[in-house]
């Protein structure tokens, strides 16, 4: 029998073993989610560690710039309504171009509509066609503001399509009470939670088309069961 | 070492018997009404009973605060009194403040009822927003939580009084381990009762119209919520300590400085680390929830150092025993008393709650599961598992001493934390994965309309299930728990046999203690595994996204 501890009963190890949650920083580190051990140290190694699960970016504040009011938002998020709206009630936020000759600055309902577009109308090859792709192409690139007021108990808008590969900024408020919004994706979602009179930003591109539900994900009263709205994304 | 226990609960003065004992049946009653709210919570969500959702968030908000609030604290603030009142050896001092404390938690707990009852449920958290145009409503709920905040700063000084009594006597050169933990713990429990009176207390002078809307709540709330729900871990850890003495009479093998010490490291490391409840809150800058997910890195270290240090001397006194294998020595303890059950489930039920709480505890995956069922799902390895299984077990082993009555059926009794832990193995389990599908928590139907996945029901059903297991269980162990407490009275001898002594045996130098550290292997393989799930889902997404900042 050994006459001295055996080191699984020193007081050092078990303070040791203690801290091995910690390296579960390992992990963190390795996906990008949290600062490299140099990093930490100040000796150099990026502090980037925003990029961190597959490009979903640290969801920072966006600075301390002061937001709309309440109403202020209501209008906004009426004007987008009334800009994107499609017959069937689908907001559908899209680049748009002016028709030839249609006059500058009246861009609404008068306006080409990328997105109810019927792509069969257009001949495959044609050289307008390829023209109208390369703008397009272009205007892709920029990223569209999308309204989303949350009220007890809705979205508004409640339906909204949006185009594969678009980027959007989502302009979000909670209206009333305290809200969320959860894009559900089928395995897993996407959440944020909505404070009164606060605008919430967060920039989204889809990846594949699909029906995606939205959820309220803070509970805001006897209707928060039927907080909802749908993303359509083509 | 139980028998020595229980006489000398047994040997304390009538009176002090007597409020223990009332203190204990009211937290057992008010753990069953508990169980029975989420039981009709989880049975509604599941699809296997058809109620109106505001009855549904009725059930809730009474299954939240009874539980979390008045259950987890009146036995913690029994078992602290009981536990001090013996460590003494004669009895309570300051004895009206411990009754005054109990009163008003006790008029806070009907207030809170009364609250529940009427307009709109506020769930546990209590949001002034939602009573907006009914303050009367919050009033009621909110005086409720201030009584119960109050008495939680009155009681505990009267076990603080009880503690140093024999220092200022002069009998005593300095607190005892299990002393100091208790002292520490009352101290625990005046700050949550301050800090239920600071968080409660705007809106209660609100809808007095006597203040402001309090718009600060919710980050009042998270960080009341924080350690009101880590603390209780320190009480059960120290629980732990004293019932490990009790059953088996093994004290710690690594001396009592360093128990002190790692008791104080629940103060050191649970109060910074309340930043991860908040990272979905769109104010919260950047480098805040960095800074928060490193420090929540740390929550860990008290609960498993003390888990280490009790399994370490738990270990080598049973190898002197002759205790072989790798885990071999785990067949000598005192299986037969029903408390060691519940001490066992209680440990594995922390090691998955941890493991949990790790993944939930990285700032980038709050968009993907912080306000879904992947919450309670993982809490209630805690809330249930480890700290109220573990308070059931201290209730065990005081309550016989009380009321003068062995404990009830013990051989039928030392199942139940086992039926237990197979109901919240479904239940946890079923809970996180719907979590990591995205399953909204505090949502009676979840159907949307046929737009959401129908496995989300699936998932809803399975926890269903393992809820009422769980309940099953729980209640029925509560009531053999509080057996003991009728006034038959039944030879004490009866219990005799349920534990061991290995007190008076010298532990062999050089014995190893293996499971302790193999068991933090796992726990920490768990949480790679568990957290990179989480990263692998996150990129697996049919969208790529940033911000949820606000301005």
């Amino acid at each position: 029998m050994a006459s001295e501890k055996h080191f699984t009963t020193r007081r050092a190890f078990i303070a040791a073993m203690g801290f091995g949650g910690v390296s579960l920083y390992g992990v963190w580190a390795a996906y990008g989610a949290a600062p490299g051990p140099l990093a930490l140290l100040g000796m150099g190694g990026h502090g980037d560690h925003g990029a961190g699960a597959g490009g979903h970016a640290a969801h920072a504040g966006h600075g301390a710039a002061s937001g709309p009011s309440v109403e202020e938002f209501n209008r906004q998020s009426a004007a987008f309504i009334e800009r994107y709206s499609l017959s069937d009630g689908t907001v559908h936020p899209r680049q748009m171009t002016s028709m030839p000759g249609a006059a500058e600055g009246v861009m609404d309902h008068g306006a080409m509509d990328q997105g109810a577009m019927d792509h069969s109308m257009m001949a495959h090859g044609s050289m307008a066609h390829n023209a109208v792709e390369q703008e397009s192409a272009a205007l892709q690139q920029e990223v569209l503001d999308v309204y989303l007021a949350a009220g007890m108990w809705y979205y508004q808008p409640n339906k909204l399509r949006l185009d594969v590969g678009q980027p959007y900024r989502f302009r979000m408020m909670a209206v009333d009470v305290s809200h969320g919004a959860s894009i559900q994706f089928g395995q897993g979602g996407r959440m944020v939670r909505l404070r009164p009179g606060r605008l919430t930003e967060m920039e989204i591109t889809f990846n594949e088309p699909g029906r995606y539900l939205v959820y309220c994900t803070v509970f805001c009263g006897a209707a928060h069961d039927v907080m909802q709205a749908t993303l359509e994304v083509v | 070492m139980n028998n020595t226990y229980t006489d000398r609960f047994a040997a304390l003065a009538t009176s002090d018997r007597r409020l223990l004992a009332l203190m204990s049946a009211a937290s057992l009653v008010i753990l069953v009404l508990g169980i029975m709210g989420g039981l009709m919570t989880a049975l509604a969500r599941g699809g296997f009973i058809d109620i109106l959702n505001t009855t549904g968030y009725r059930w809730l908000t009474l299954h939240g605060v009874s539980i979390f609030f008045y259950w987890l604290f009146i036995a913690q603030a029994a078992l602290l009194l009981g536990f001090a009142a013996i460590e003494r050896g004669r009895g309570l001092v300051l004895k009206a403040l411990a009754w005054l404390g109990f009163a008003s938690i006790l008029v806070g707990f009907g207030l809170s009822m009364v609250g529940i009852q009427q307009g709109m449920p506020l769930l546990y958290d209590g949001a002034p927003e939602l009573a907006r145009y009914a303050p009367r409503d919050l009033l009621v709920f909110n005086l409720g939580y201030l009584l119960l905040g109050l008495g939680l700063m009155i009681l505990p000084l009267s076990a603080i009084a009880t503690l140093i009594e024999p220092r200022r006597a002069g009998r005593q050169e300095r607190l005892s381990a299990v002393g100091f933990a208790l002292f520490t713990w009352a101290g625990f429990l005046i700050v949550s009762g301050f800090a239920a009176i600071y968080t409660f207390l705007p809106g209660t002078l609100w809808a007095l119209g006597w203040a402001d809307f309090p718009a600060n709540h919710g980050t009042n709330w998270h960080i009341v919520f924080h350690n009101m729900h880590y603390l209780p871990l320190m009480a059960t850890v120290l629980l732990w300590y004293v019932l490990i003495h009790a059953l088996t009479g093994v004290k710690s093998v690594f001396g009592e400085r360093f128990s002190k010490i790692v008791f104080a490291l629940y103060l050191v490391f649970v109060p910074p680390t309340s930043l991860y409840h908040m990272f979905l809150e769109p104010d919260l800058p950047g480098v805040v929830r960095v800074v928060g997910s490193l420090l929540s890195l740390f929550v860990s270290v008290p609960t498993l150092t003390a888990f280490l240090i009790i399994v370490a001397s738990l270990e080598v006194y049973a190898r002197s025993q002759g205790g072989r294998g790798l885990f071999g020595w785990i067949r000598l303890l005192p299986w037969r008393h029903p408390a060691m059950s519940a001490i066992a489930v209680a440990v594995l039920s922390m090691g998955l709650g941890i493991t949990f709480a790790f993944v939930l505890i990285q700032e980038q995956l709050a968009p993907l599961l912080s306000d879904t069922f992947f919450v309670p799902g993982y809490f209630h390895f805690f809330t249930v598992g480890t700290v109220s299984l573990t308070l059931l077990a201290a209730l065990q082993v005081m309550l016989p001493g009380l009321g003068g009555r062995a404990a009830w059926r013990p051989e039928l009794m030392r199942l139940l934390p086992w039926l237990a832990f197979i109901g919240l193995l479904l239940f946890g389990g079923a809970g996180v994965a719907a979590g990591y599908l995205g399953v909204p928590r505090r949502v009676m139907d979840m159907a949307y309309q046929g737009q959401a996945p129908e496995m989300w029901q699936i998932l809803m059903a399975t926890v269903a299930i393992g809820g009422s297991i769980m309940a099953l269980a729980l209640i029925l162990f509560a009531a053999g728990v509080a057996v003991s407490l009728l006034p038959r009275r039944q030879p004490l001898s009866e219990q005799v046999g349920l534990t061991v002594d290995w007190s008076r045996h010298v532990v062999s130098p050089g014995l190893r203690a293996m499971t302790g550290p193999l068991s933090i292997l796992v726990i920490v393989l768990a949480m790679y595994g568990f957290t990179i799930i989480g990263f692998e889902m996150m990129q697996a997404l049919p969208a790529t996204a940033s911000g949820g900042g606000g301005h």
